[in-house]
């Protein structure tokens, strides 16, 4: 029995060694996994470090300083890179909004006019209107991100802000209590010393003393939602697609099928063109494939009860296009690769590295600079920008026809290639 | 007005520098029943490809009932219809779901589509089973499902390209009845296989293929007669081949003597006094007999005097 075991085992050794293209494939796939991940998720952790600083816009608007001491202390922090001007201009409002709403900044903080007005007037007086701070932010941007962003700078405004009224407070805490000096002097002291500890907040009640400062974020204008997205409604697109590219195994293994028992050459005796033929083998697994994607974010709005936009056509479009580009993928994958071990292969290879680099598991913002240019490259990273715009930005057909032109046109690409190199014979 | 279908016209196909059919041409009648017989790799069904529609020759032309295939392929294609050597069918489909199939494909609709699968299943007799996967079949039963699907259209032309390949025997007896009985119904047929008993018996002419190029064409009789009585295989070594060659071709007996290595190949028209005298010979030049093999005159002996070698070889 151990004979037979072993004279098996090395007939299927012979026969994977003769398809060496499946045999490469299986070995490039986790190393190509293995290094785009880690490259990819380097951003991750090491986000907002050194090597990888998160690019920070910020519009200060302040007449006073407290803002400027705030930013000066922001650009002092190993991991934030501070954006205040935009070739060589002062950044504004509109302007930083329209960076975030064209994708080349993630974050914004702004401080109104009169914000060191207020820091100044809270340190007098509880009753006054809060100073606002603003952070704008892209809604596709999860709060892994935005919260140590968010955590950061809140630190340092309460800082400054409490810094800044810090005299005004111990000078009315003194004010108060001199006010009893012509009575006895000891309980008068008390009172003093009582006074000026509320006011100075010392005896661990700091975070009963409100600083006047309140923290607000908002996405940018040009981008309308009606409230801002959980982390379902960040990532079911990003899973969406990544389940959609899953067709090309399926759809080359049937063409393939079609080849090798035989029928593919009975049909092309018949009087069928090319065409038809071809066509008529992709349209079903283009019907599953929105089939798939239908029932991906029914499941998100049943169970995690994301929204899907404001915009119905919009959502149709990126979702037709994606399938566009999955199928052509698939079919690229039937002419290139020559058995069904390099079929399976490859087409699990394009699959799950094309969805690392193009942002499904990680966001291509954080990844390394050159990683964010290679995303751009992928069919992947512009469907997750399509859908994410609908779902998460609110965006409207017209905002989303460029998405929905590059994934066109790398479906015809895939479709050209592939029906150059497709063997009919 | 002519009764030529098919007229095939010098007809060249090479893969990566290998000739695989090298100026072929003959013309087909309407009701004929055509072979094409020759061994494997001879380029029967790179032809039969060719003729079908489904790789375009490099030179030639190919004419079917007047239409030419290579310029209006589609409707010439619908003249023809073709039984591929693999079994071209859908294992997980029925018999009835694949002869619907490619009926709809090649334009049958409603009821004339069901008509036609159910004749095409009464055919080959397999209607009570129609609704079966293919999958479950027995590999007759599947060959017969294959020919039924080349029929449905009702083609002009039917190429079968050897369609009892791993057949039983009984299945194959029937798809021999069916192609009999197509042929008496008037269908024209192009047959292309390599065992030659089935070619004398459905063809009316047989061309016999070796190397991408007809090496003989006519009908299986005028064939065999051109072998005489039969070919005498007579196995010679020290070196006398030739002289025996010489004299034996004087012999009246004697039709012609091709001389191969270390054997020579005798077609005669009397095989026992061609043999005695033959034998007379090689004893008087003291040549040193090694083997001797008589066959009957039939395709394999035709084949085996063009070219000196079996069917099988």
């Amino acid at each position: 029995m151990l004979y037979q075991i072993y004279v098996i085992t090395v007939k299927e050794l012979k026969i994977l060694l003769r398809d060496a293209a499946a045999l490469e494939l299986l070995f490039l796939m986790p190393i190509m996994f293995i290094v785009v991940m880690t490259i990819a998720l380097n951003g991750v952790f090491d986000g907002g470090s050194k090597n990888n600083p998160i690019s920070l816009l910020v519009v200060n608007a302040d007449q006073g300083q407290v803002a400027r001491k705030v930013v000066s202390s922001l650009k002092t922090v190993v991991g934030l890179n501070i954006v205040e001007t935009l070739d060589g201009n002062k950044l504004t409002r509109q302007a930083a909004d329209q960076l975030i709403v064209a994708g080349k900044y993630k974050v914004e903080l702004a401080f109104p006019a009169d914000f060191s007005e207020k820091i100044f007037a809270a340190g007098t007086n509880n009753s006054v209107p809060a100073a606002i701070v603003s952070f704008i932010v892209d809604p596709s941007v999860g709060n892994s991100v935005m919260g140590p962003v968010r955590g950061t700078v809140e630190g340092y405004v309460q800082h400054e802000a409490s810094m800044t009224q810090a005299p005004a407070r111990i000078s009315t805490g003194l004010n108060d209590g001199l006010q009893n000096v012509p009575e006895a002097a000891a309980p008068a002291l008390k009172k003093i010393v009582q006074s000026l500890t509320d006011r100075m907040a010392l005896n661990n009640t700091l975070e009963n003393a409100s600083t006047g400062v309140r923290f607000e974020e908002t996405p940018p204008v040009g981008i309308h939602i009606t409230r801002l997205p959980n982390s379902a409604q960040q990532n079911v697109p990003g899973f969406t697609i990544f389940g959609v590219f899953f067709i090309m195994q399926p759809l080359a293994l049937s063409i393939y099928e079609e080849k090798t028992n035989g029928t593919f050459r009975r049909l092309q005796a018949a009087p069928l063109s090319r065409t038809a033929l071809l066509l008529g083998k992709l349209i079903p697994f283009f019907i599953i494939n929105l089939i798939q994607m239908a029932l991906m974010l029914t499941v998100g709005v049943l169970a995690f009860h994301i929204t899907l936009g404001n915009d119905p056509m919009a959502l149709v479009l990126v979702a037709v296009a994606t399938a566009a580009a999955a199928n052509g993928m698939g079919l690229l994958v039937t002419a290139l690769a020559k058995t069904r071990e390099q079929m399976s292969g490859l087409s699990t290879l394009l699959s799950v590295t094309l969805a690392a680099i193009g942002g499904m598991m990680v966001p291509t913002f954080i990844m390394p600079g050159f990683l964010q240019v290679v995303s751009r490259v992928t069919p992947h990273a512009w469907a997750l920008q399509g859908f994410q715009d609908v779902m998460v930005r609110g965006m409207g057909a017209a905002d989303v026809l460029p998405e929905v032109g590059v994934l066109m046109g790398f479906a015809t690409v895939f479709f050209a290639v592939a029906l150059w190199r497709f063997r009919f014979e | 007005m002519s009764d030529t279908v098919l007229l095939v016209e010098n007809i060249h196909k090479s893969f990566d520098q290998h000739h695989a059919v090298s100026g072929i041409s003959f013309a087909l009648e309407k009701g004929e029943v055509f072979g094409l017989l020759g061994p494997n790799g001879a380029g029967k069904t790179t032809t039969i490809s060719m003729l079908t529609g489904l790789i375009r020759p490099d030179q030639g032309q190919i004419t079917v009932e007047g239409i030419n295939l290579l310029e209006q392929t589609n409707q010439a294609k619908m003249k023809l219809g073709l039984v591929p050597q693999e079994l071209a069918l859908y294992p997980t489909l029925s018999a009835r779901d694949n002869l619907s199939f490619f009926g709809q494909i090649y334009g049958l609709r409603g009821r004339h589509l069901k008509k036609q699968v159910e004749q095409s299943l009464e055919m080959v007799g397999l209607k009570d089973r129609a609704n079966e996967a293919i999958q479950r079949f027995s590999g007759g039963m599947k060959r017969r499902v294959n020919i039924a699907a080349g029929l449905l259209h009702q083609p002009d032309i039917l190429f079968l390209d050897e369609p009892t390949v791993g057949v039983d025997p009984q299945s194959r007896n029937t798809i021999f009845e069916s192609i009999e009985s197509l042929n008496r119904a008037g269908m024209t047929l192009i047959y292309t296989t390599h065992y030659m008993e089935e070619a004398q018996r459905l063809c009316q002419r047989v061309a016999i293929m070796d190397h991408g190029q007809i090496i003989a064409l006519d009908s299986p009789a005028n064939l065999i007669n051109s072998v005489g009585q039969g070919l005498i295989r007579i196995g010679l070594n020290n070196g006398h081949g030739l002289q025996v060659q010489n004299e034996a071709q004087q012999l009246v007996s004697v039709r012609s003597i091709v001389r191969h290595d270390d054997f020579l190949d005798v077609q005669t028209n009397d095989n026992q006094a061609a043999l005695l005298s033959i034998m007379e010979i090689i004893r008087r030049v003291q040549a040193k007999l090694t083997s001797l093999h008589i066959m009957e005159a039939n395709l394999e002996t035709v084949f085996l005097s063009l070219t000196g070698k079996t069917l099988r070889d």
